[in-house]
């Protein structure tokens, strides 16, 4: 093959790969179906920012492979490209203008739609309903305050793994309506529940694909979440809770299920549950 | 540079095994690592005369009203609630007409040395979410059986304070492993992944014990003629003892004051 004829075959590769990335990029823009159905009011902001990413990240990448592919041409000789210095000035912008664009597209752009997301799922707001998620080895507990508003008081002695799993204190009335409730988390849909995530040994990840929210369980210490889940889920369709911390042996089996219910049919449930005095 | 590469992948390898247990899975018998606090008593183990030695029974017993076995929350494994349509129990309190399973009685004290195991080795197996039996007792260095029957995946931890903690997988039915105790002393169970899931294996260093059934009758046989403190032990309920002297070939009725609510 003669030398001209490398460097089009060169080209035309070259054409290619770029071309697959750029439809790859379109591709992940448009074509939602790689993520779980949008589950909470707060997914569509949370998606926006998966795709700006993901876009933007695509955009840079494309971009270098051109200016890369620029370069690698425009040099092109026999005995390899010569050694050629850079100017202070070139020196200068091709330094700056990079790391200007990254921040601006990245950073900025990231902070622009996801801060008011942030800001959702981080403040509570009044009327919300206060759940209490608590990770252990390998399961997912939640707990309800009951009717009266009031959360039991635990005592560690009286920790029992089968009937017991959260150590409420079987002497404090606060305790007695307490709703505990194992390995599924039952959520009213339209109304914005503020979850309070604890964990019994290590850390673990309270993690809800469909909410598109994620928050650490870290042991000593209650973090929080806010989320509106936007429809009931469809009978024998529960939402999948998937632990996201690597938490030990068992991790892969640390699973919950989110039954989101009408809010009529959620009042009925928070009627008919047994309470931890029962 | 293979020199300095050698030691350092044996380190590696070291520090990664030195939390290896004594467990096998699918092995033979195995022994503990002596990280134990009361070694078993010194000597050959001794063989207990099953036709001139003594019997101890009784019934072990609860007057009133027991505490009631509440109601386990299984919704959350599929094969679990699969496993018991009609739900499950705890399975502290099983007392049927006033007698109490799942009690495991034994000679605490007035044992000289050591004696071999009557039975064979023992299983523990697990089984529609639960261990079976809740409760069961066996001789320092007998390889218990632990397997899993269900087509799920089980957690088994062993949380001992004299023996060596192990806590291992069982990913599907028919996995087993086989683990010997070297101390002396009774052992919880557990599975992390199905937390209500317990049993409580009593390690003695003779075959001088017996778990209750429904009926809450046991029976201890081959007992060396002697004067013996004789305990009942429950997962809820307290310690108790009893003192009796046993004579060649005697058959002894022996009476623990009986539980009651508290």
């Amino acid at each position: 093959m003669r030398r001209g004829e490398r460097g089009a075959a060169g080209g035309l590769v070259l054409a290619l790969f770029l071309a697959a990335i750029a439809v790859a990029v379109v591709a992940l823009w448009f074509w939602r179906g790689w993520l779980p159905p949008q589950a909470s009011e707060q997914a569509r902001g949370v998606d926006r920012v998966i795709s700006y990413i993901a876009a933007a990240a695509g955009l840079i990448l494309v971009g270098g492979h051109f200016v890369l592919a620029r370069f690698v041409l425009a040099s092109r000789r026999e005995g390899g490209p010569a050694y050629r210095p850079a100017g202070r000035r070139a020196e200068l912008l091709l330094s700056v203008i990079p790391v200007a664009v990254m921040v601006a597209v990245t950073e900025v752009g990231t902070m622009v739609l996801g801060a008011p997301v942030w800001k959702d799922v981080h403040t509570r707001q009044p009327g919300d309903l206060e759940v209490e998620i608590t990770g252990m080895q390998y399961e997912w507990l939640a707990r309800y305050p009951g009717g009266d508003g009031q959360w039991g008081r635990r005592d560690i002695e009286e920790f029992d793994g089968a009937i017991n799993p959260l150590a409420l204190d079987p002497r404090d009335r606060a305790g007695k309506d307490d709703i505990v409730s194992r390995g599924v988390i039952v959520l009213p849909a339209g109304r914005g529940v503020w979850f309070s995530i604890r964990s019994w040994d290590v850390l673990h990840g309270f993690n809800v694909p469909a909410f598109r929210l994620k928050q650490d369980a870290v042991p000593g210490m209650v973090t929080h979440l806010r989320l509106v889940p936007s429809a009931p889920t469809p009978p024998g369709a529960p939402l999948e809770v998937a632990c996201a911390e690597l938490c030990s042996s068992g991790h892969y089996r640390m699973k919950a299920k989110v039954i989101v219910l009408s809010p009529e049919d959620y009042a009925k449930w928070l009627e008919t549950a047994p309470r931890f005095g029962d | 540079m293979l020199r300095f590469a050698t030691p350092a992948v044996l380190a590696v390898v070291s520090i990664l095994c030195a939390g290896c247990g004594d467990s096998k899975k699918g092995g033979g018998p195995t022994g503990g690592t002596g990280k134990d606090s009361e070694p078993a008593p010194a000597g050959p183990a001794k063989k207990a005369d099953l036709e001139n030695g003594a019997i101890v029974k009784g019934v072990i017993r609860f007057e009133g009203t027991p505490p009631q076995d509440k109601a386990l929350q299984i919704d959350g494994d599929d094969f679990c609630r699969k496993q018991h349509g009609e739900g499950m129990k705890s399975e502290y309190y099983l007392v049927k007409d006033g007698k109490v399973a799942n009690c495991l009685v034994y000679i605490k004290d007035g044992l000289q040395g050591r004696y071999e195991a009557i039975a064979g080795n023992p299983e523990l197996d697990q089984k529609g979410c639960r261990y079976d039996p809740h409760v069961l007792g066996m001789v320092a260095g007998q390889a218990l059986l632990i397997k899993s029957s269900d087509a799920t995946g089980h957690n088994v931890h062993a949380i001992p304070k004299k023996n060596d903690e192990f806590n291992i997988m069982l990913t599907k039915a028919g996995d087993q492993i086989t683990h010997a105790f070297r101390s002396a002393e009774i052992v919880p169970f557990k599975c992390d992944i199905h937390n209500w899931m317990s049993a409580w294996v009593g390690v003695f260093n003779h075959p001088f014990f017996a778990v209750t059934g429904e009926d809450g009758a046991f029976e201890i046989r081959g007992i060396p003629p002697g004067k013996y403190t004789l305990e009942v032990w429950h997962e809820k309920f307290r310690v108790q003892r009893v003192e009796v002297e046993v004579k060649e070939k005697e058959t002894k009725s022996v009476e623990f004051p009986a539980y009651k609510a508290e």
